[in-house]
């Protein structure tokens, strides 16, 4: 998944109204917020809390886990990344413990996300659809239009990706080659799979 | 009598014949897997059916005894049978494919 598709994911989690990622100079990476915040607020309060995350880690001589404060209606959670961080905005009565756990996966995620980007590399996702076709291409060859063109319009989300997989199997069975259908729904699920 | 059996005859051999080129220019379209070997079975049945509809005025012609012609019309009746299971076949897997049917 992309940095804003990850955003997007951690948004969508009980209680988290908006995730947004930013460097140390307090530039905004990529964000998931509601509309309502503008963009000068999100930069003010991500340099604010770049500087008071390096001065925390200066003053404990290790870097904190998470910097957690809440306002009236409004809690943010700060968390690093490798070389940025999350920000999460969320309820005051959020389960941190809860959400810590939901979101783990994801922000592993993301910052594998944020180094492939800053490397300029493809997202993961993106290499994965890259992958899928090649793979659809060397086994349909002349008769590989149909299947890319239901793969493009997949996107590059798993699950949309899952779903497309299966449609290519069955088109494959009911319109091309039985036996290739079998052979292209196992590559494609071991691609998916990493 | 006869003579409108004889046309009968010739019509249901035109649209046969029509059938078939429609068949065959529809099998180069279709590149194989289940709907393809389905394909070939209707377009063989085409050809059957074709080749007993040029067969039919001589049946006519020769008077052929009514025991053949019971015969051969019940065979018809069951290559039709046959045909119409298949064409279902292939709109059931089309429609699958096309997420219309479960």
């Amino acid at each position: 998944m992309g940095m804003e598709a990850l955003l997007e994911a951690i948004t969508g989690c009980t209680g988290v109204t908006g995730a947004f990622v930013f460097d140390s100079s307090g530039r905004i990476r990529a964000r998931a917020v509601p509309d309502h915040l503008a963009d000068d607020q999100l930069v003010y309060a991500a340099r604010v809390m770049a500087q008071t995350f390096l001065g925390v880690e200066r003053a404990r001589r290790r870097k904190p886990a998470r910097i957690d404060l809440v306002f009236g209606t409004l809690r943010l959670i700060v968390r690093p990344l490798s070389d940025a961080f999350l920000g999460i905005l969320c309820t005051p009565r959020i389960n941190v413990a809860l959400l810590d756990l939901t979101t783990l996966p994801m922000v592993r995620e993301l910052g594998q996300a944020m180094e492939r980007r800053d490397a300029g590399l493809p997202a993961a996702d993106t290499v994965r659809a890259d992958r899928l076709k090649a793979a659809v291409r060397e086994a349909l060859g002349d008769h590989a239009d149909k299947a890319l063109e239901i793969l493009a319009a997949a996107g590059t989300a798993e699950a949309d990706l899952v779903g497309a997989t299966d449609e290519i199997e069955t088109m494959t069975r009911l319109f091309i080659d039985r036996k290739k259908a079998a052979e292209i729904g196992r590559t494609m699920r071991s691609i998916l799979e990493g | 009598m006869l003579y409108v059996a004889y046309a009968l005859s010739g019509l249901a051999i035109v649209v046969m014949a029509v059938d078939v080129i429609l068949a065959l220019r529809l099998k180069r379209a279709i590149v194989g897997g289940e709907v393809g070997e389905k394909w070939n079975l209707l377009t063989t049945l085409i050809l059957v059916f074709f080749f007993g509809y040029l067969l039919s005025p001589m049946a006519l012609f020769f008077q052929i005894p009514t025991d053949y012609l019971y015969l051969l019309v019940f065979g018809v009746f069951l290559f039709g049978a046959v045909f119409v299971f298949v064409v279902i076949g292939i709109i059931r897997q089309a429609l699958t494919f096309m997420r219309l049917l479960k």
